[in-house]
């Protein structure tokens, strides 16, 4: 259970930053989240729910972005659609891929007082 | 409760112990605070009649610990310590391959190790005995080392120059993969007991390794493990990965990843 600590970190990098613009009170994260970045939805969305949150956050909300994945083939520089790392190009059939998107783990914005 | 971590004071803090010595601390993370002071004065004024506004960061939400696993790599790599980061489900035989690597090696090189575990100090005692310097790092509910853990436990151990420093992390094919320590090589162990298909079942760990370690060979004809099959799952996964098919009980296979390694020439 990853999650918790990841929402832990989202908290700590959002509170430095709220600081920095005298927040009193911080309303919704905004996350952009790749389907591949190694996070389970339902395991984050429980973590959000029940991270202790106190503070400039009492009242917090989450907004996830799921960020579909996108790989290119490294032999014929296909780009396409995939939803896992083991898809091979449609194109040319070869497994040296590489995900060019989906795997982003990142706070975009977030909206205060 | 430490809010980067999450985890609580009291019995469930990370814990650092050298086996023969007391328990050194219960909680030390650096939470520095980093007080730049730059004020960029890009106020957003959208005047709407609550006054919210809306930051936005950008930020990587791993920054941090990315940012403490490159200062780990600086210094590792100023002090000529080569470190490797060992990752994999509970019970592939990441202990017994770490003590077998310091039965072999420890009169030509100085192996230091660090353990990770939720509870007990048993892997730790098991490596003191094989004869490296280590320290436990048991993570309490914790899944997983990061980058910060590394860095405290790297002082206390007193790791020396030009010595290959061992990482166990915690067993669990999940949520190691997300956190960087800084190391040299992340090496993934699986084992012929478990299934051919565990590289496409946990992509993400397979994804982020680059040496690939298939334990305990020396079973291979009392189990359906197909090596073959469990290569071309990973490469799928992953290409760069690199495979040493080998056993900690009879040593088999071990010195080409020694090789690969470069354990001998370190002193």
């Amino acid at each position: 259970m990853h999650e918790l600590s990841i929402v832990m970190n989202i908290l700590d990098t959002v509170a430095e930053n709220a600081e920095k613009h005298n927040a009193k009170v911080v309303h919704l994260i905004e996350l952009d989240i790749g389907k591949l970045a190694g996070i389970e939805f339902d395991a984050f969305n429980f973590a959000t729910e029940n991270a202790p949150k106190t503070g400039i956050f009492k009242n917090v909300k989450f907004s996830v972005n799921k960020i579909e994945p996108i790989a290119q083939c490294l032999d014929c520089k296909k780009k396409f659609e995939t939803k896992e790392y083991t898809t091979p190009c449609p194109a040319c059939n070869s497994t040296k891929t590489k995900i060019i998107k989906g795997n982003e783990l990142k706070i975009k914005s977030f909206k205060i007082d | 409760m430490c809010t980067t971590c999450g985890c609580e004071h009291g019995d469930n803090s990370t814990k650092y112990t050298i086996p023969g010595k007391e328990e050194i601390s219960e909680h030390n993370h650096s939470h520095d605070h980093e007080h730049e002071h730059n004020h960029d004065h890009d106020h957003h004024h959208h005047h709407d009649h609550s006054h919210s506004k809306t930051i936005n960061i950008e930020q990587d939400v791993l920054a941090k610990n990315n940012l403490l696993a490159e200062r780990n790599r600086g210094y590792f790599e100023a002090k000529n310590i080569k470190a490797i980061n060992m990752v994999s489900s509970p019970g592939s035989g990441k202990t017994s391959l770490v003590e077998r690597i310091i039965i072999d090696n420890k009169n030509e090189t100085s192996i230091f190790v660090i353990e990770g575990d939720q509870q007990t100090l048993n892997d730790a005692n098991r490596i003191d005995a094989a004869g490296a310097p280590v320290i436990q790092i048991n993570t309490g509910r914790g899944c997983h080392l990061d980058a910060d853990m590394i860095n405290n436990a790297v002082k206390k151990l007193e790791v020396t120059n030009d010595s290959l420093l061992i990482i166990e992390n915690v067993g669990n094919l999940v949520c190691p993969s997300m956190f960087d320590l800084g190391e040299a090589h992340r090496i993934v162990v699986i084992s012929v007991t478990e299934g051919e298909d565990k590289p496409i079942k946990y992509p993400e760990m397979f994804h982020s390794s680059d040496i690939c370690v298939i334990n305990k060979i020396d079973l291979l004809p009392y189990v359906d493990f197909d090596i073959e099959k469990a290569k071309e799952y990973a490469l799928k996964v992953n290409h760069h990965l690199k495979f040493f098919e080998v056993s900690a009980k009879t040593g088999e296979g071990l010195k080409e990843l020694y090789s690969e390694l470069k354990v001998e020439s370190r002193k």
